[in-house]
């Protein structure tokens, strides 16, 4: 492609780079000495907001910064940090168990404990760190003998009553009693007696529990609480007889749930899927993208030879925090199984494996003589930038326009990204001080997203719900089951939500996939947009409109413009050649009868059931592909494991098929296909970086959409809801998943016993 | 010779010297209640004697006897589980017949071992992923 286009993209991929590779310095931070200690992964976990700028020591200290000594070294943090913090930001490890820096402090392990001393002298007895604000003229002390005995003898108590079961035990190797009793224990114990033995619970299928290994900590109890916001979990008992479980034996009713398994700082939570299955160090990681639904979190796909063992969480502030919902975390199995491994053709009715140029020539046999209007493609949820892109060419030199993503794009317009894109940004919802749903259940379409809400309400921001009436974990103002409730909010009359919404200065509107996957879906939209314009949602400095999808491919097929052309109609004609790009929640009405059907895709599933050829594609953990979050962030997914037998990058397919068809792509590397999207739109080219502020032209859009609407009216009567009826099961692999089908058996379960 | 020998380990063996001579001869009420497909010849006192000492085996052979070669039906009878000896009334067909478990393939597997059955009746194989298998063509 051209070599401006390459240099937009080498520019990002330096940028990236170095994003990477500040962060570390960034997150280390604070001291005075030029040279950085090594971070460890406690370090890392710590939150930044405790951390100076190393460089700015012979400046003045600002308003809002104090310093203090650690160890001797003198640095700054802001001011109201902990003991703990400082320390952190001086680079000097503390040892903890309880403290984690996105949950409350607990203060209850009692393992951070250190010196310190004022102009008194020293402390009278060694002070948790985690717990004790950082007051002025405070030296810290980590290194005495006072401290190192402190922790040799809590470390001491602790490992009492923990069983010595390591080698069992799925969380050795990176276990953090192990770790830190090997740094910071002693050489031996004392103890004699009897090991205390706690029967184990029963947390659903996904989260298995080993009670006997519980420090106590209470990590995932205030998980639960704070953050999943389920009173599930909790402590029973006292002294030595106090357990962590669920009071009385049920499931852990959370989408999140999944997370404890990486708090807890032992082996008394772990993966149940994963069980005895790989020790961490036989492991290779790949840092990648999550494709459960449109919030593209951040994951480590953890792979062994061929087979993906399992994913964690990335910590990425701006889109999942800490976090992962269940459906990330465990349908991993579901790639192992349905999969589309080699070329299909349809021979006497029957698919029968074929030869990759069988296939081929069987799809240019099928569009021979066919015209542009008879054709028609459909785009999946799990799709790739790079193959959407390679298919609108596709497509487009084959004169066809009928371009759609399955059932929410059809009609859709994508010319102005404001009208479908998350505008606030994710982090956005930090600052909002109003939050409407309309037609949205983030709790099943984004539980991260929810959880991030729920953070939100949890600082005194009402949450005000328009639709069918929703658990989401935390209080909501239920307003109505229409767009009609909106009339009233923009009123700011009638109940005491709407005057909070009118006095907000930062409001903030969600419209979920329930208002996009509707039929009267413009004239909904139509109406939320004159309620935003009327509500001052939108001003010059904060933009509030946000629409939330529920599916990976979803922003991206619209920002390469999966759609038809600028002035381009779909023809009204029955399509002959249908090409189901993993699509596979399509309408039937959408293939005609007798049409040629091509699936291209990685599991087995409806599109490939009516199917006339099969291109055995790649899934997200074995190509490396770019996905658009909801908030239009462009972030990588990368290659994990390798393809499966005769499957190929999808890319690559299209680009063949192309070439067989006598259309042939101008680009045949994957750093041509990224050019070309850069070329499309030029934010493809800021890979993984926080994203722009989309311009706001809904006010020109909207005014022309309105008089398209004309005339038309909104299913009132239907009450906007979610279009999610089960959270584990949503695309093809949470369908061909285990985990995910026992979590729905165990949640239906869970429901029925309610009743 | 061979009755020397018999009653020498007779006497040696004090229970069995009870059941062979003590019981029939000090109490002639001994009562002789039936055999076992073992030879296990089984008797009964009635009156005289404490409870629990009241019925008794002889074994065929009494250097070589084990209480195992009672079979559960005499077990029963012999304990005063039931009343009624399976010489007197019919029992119902055996219910234990049933085969050995603690040998060979069928025995305890432990987890993760090749024979042991994997969830959804699957075994442990080589394969790394299973293949989607295309349905069967509609019929015409």
């Amino acid at each position: 492609m051209t070599t401006a286009g390459m240099r937009v993209w080498s520019l990002a991929q330096n940028l990236t780079a170095n994003l990477v590779g500040n962060e570390t310095a960034w997150l280390v931070g604070g001291q005075k000495t030029t040279t950085r200690t090594v971070t460890t992964t406690m370090t890392r976990l710590f939150s930044s907001s405790a951390v100076a700028d190393a460089d700015k020591t012979e400046e003045e200290m600002p308003e809002h910064m104090m310093s203090t000594i650690v160890n001797g070294k003198e640095i700054w943090v802001p001011k109201g940090s902990s003991v703990m913090q400082a320390c952190d930001a001086a680079g000097v490890d503390v040892p903890r168990f309880c403290y984690h820096p996105k949950l409350s402090v607990a203060g209850n392990c009692r393992m951070c404990l250190v010196d310190l001393e004022n102009h008194m002298g020293m402390s009278p007895k060694p002070v948790a760190s985690c717990a004790m604000p950082l007051a002025p003229g405070t030296t810290i002390h980590t290194d005495t003998d006072r401290v190192k005995k402190a922790r040799e003898g809590v470390m001491e108590f602790l490992l009492l009553n923990h069983p010595l079961d390591c080698p069992i035990c799925d969380q050795g190797g990176e276990c953090d009693l192990q770790d830190q009793a090997m740094h910071y224990g002693s050489d031996r114990g004392r103890f004699v007696g009897t090991k205390r033995s706690v029967v184990d619970k029963n947390l659903g299928p996904l989260v298995k529990t080993v009670m006997t290994r519980c420090i106590h900590c209470t990590r995932c109890v205030r998980y639960a609480t704070e953050v999943a916001g389920v009173q599930d979990l909790g402590v029973t008992g006292r002294g030595g007889a106090s357990e962590i479980g669920t009071y009385v034996e049920k499931l852990m009713e959370s989408e999140m749930s999944g997370n404890v398994i990486d708090l807890c700082p032992v082996g008394a939570l772990t993966s149940k899927p994963y069980a005895f299955t790989a020790r961490q160090w036989e492991l290779k990681p790949t840092e990648s993208i999550d494709v459960s639904d449109a919030l593209g979190c951040n994951i480590r796909v953890d792979t062994r030879g061929t087979e993906v063992l399992r994913i964690l969480p990335r910590n990425n502030e701006g889109v999942n925090e800490d976090w992962i919902s269940d459906k990330a975390r465990f349908q991993y199995d579901g790639l192992q199984r349905q999969r589309l491994n080699v070329p299909m053709v349809k021979e006497n009715g029957a698919l029968k494996p074929a030869k990759w140029e069988e296939a081929l020539f069987a799809i240019k046999e099928a569009v021979g003589g066919l015209k542009g209007d008879e054709m028609k493609a459909i785009a999946g949820k799990l799709v790739d930038c790079e193959s959407l892109v390679a298919l609108k060419d596709l497509m487009n030199r084959l004169g066809c326009e009928n371009l759609s993503v399955e059932s929410v794009t059809a009609g859709m317009e994508a010319d102005v990204r404001s009208s479908y894109v998350f505008n606030s940004s994710i982090s956005g919802i930090d600052e909002a001080d109003c939050i409407v749903l309309v037609g949205s259940n983030p709790r099943v379409e984004a539980p991260v997203l929810n959880a991030r809400i729920r953070k939100a309400n949890y600082e005194a921001v009402q949450v005000g719900v328009v639709g069918a009436p929703v658990d989401l974990t935390f209080q909501t103002h239920h307003l109505g089951d229409s767009v009609a409730a909106l009339k009233d909010l923009a009123k700011g009359k009638g109940s005491a939500f709407a005057e909070t919404f009118k006095k907000a200065k930062r409001p903030l509107v969600i419209v979920g996939p329930g208002v996009l996957q509707r039929e009267d879906r413009d004239v909904l939209l139509s109406e939320i947009h004159n309620f935003v314009d009327k509500a001052g949602v939108v001003t010059d400095e904060w933009n509030g409109f946000n629409v939330l999808h529920d599916a990976a491919a979803r922003v991206g097929a619209l920002d390469v413009g999966f759609v038809p052309s600028l002035g381009e109609k779909p023809s009204d004609k029955p399509a002959k050649f249908v090409y189901l790009l993993g699509a596979d929640d399509f309408d039937a009405k959408e293939i005609p009868e007798g049409a040629f059907v091509v699936y291209q895709g990685h599991h087995g599933d409806a599109g490939a059931n009516v199917a006339d050829v099969i291109l055995p594609g790649a899934a997200f953990t074995e190509k490396s592909g770019l996905y658009v979050n909801s908030e239009g962030r462009v972030q990588m997914a990368r290659r994990a494991v390798s393809t499966l037998a005769e499957s190929r990058d999808d890319w690559k397919i299209v680009r063949a098929v192309s070439e067989v068809l006598g259309a042939t792509l101008p680009y045949d590397t994957i750093q041509g296909v990224r050019e070309r999207l850069v070329e499309i739109a030029p934010h493809f080219g800021k890979v993984d970086s926080a994203p722009e502020k989309p311009v706001w032209l809904n006010g020109q859009y909207f005014g022309a959409h309105a008089q398209k609407v004309k005339g038309k009216k909104a299913l009132d009567k239907v009450p906007l809801q979610t279009p999610i009826t089960n959270f584990y099961m949503t695309d093809v692999i949470s369908r061909a998943s285990r985990a995910m089908a026992k979590a729905t058996q165990a949640r239906q379960a869970a429901s029925t016993a309610k009743q | 010779m061979k009755k020397v020998f018999e009653a020498a380990g007779s006497i040696l063996d004090g229970k069995i010297a009870e059941a062979k001579y003590i019981h029939p001869y000090m109490f002639k009420q001994a009562e002789f209640v039936g055999e076992d497909y073992n030879g296990n010849k089984y008797y009964e006192i009635k009156k005289g004697v404490l409870y629990g000492r009241h019925r008794w085996f002889v074994p065929p052979d009494i250097f070589e006897y084990s209480p195992a070669s009672v079979p559960p039906e005499w077990h029963g009878w012999l304990h005063n589980i039931n009343n009624d000896a399976p010489s007197r009334v019919k029992f119902l067909e055996q219910s234990y017949k049933t085969p050995a478990t603690t040998y060979k393939y069928l025995g305890y597997q432990p987890k993760g071992s090749y024979r042991q059955k994997m969830e959804f009746g699957r075994k442990r194989n080589w394969k790394k992923y299973e293949a989607w298998t295309p349905p069967a063509p509609a019929k015409a």
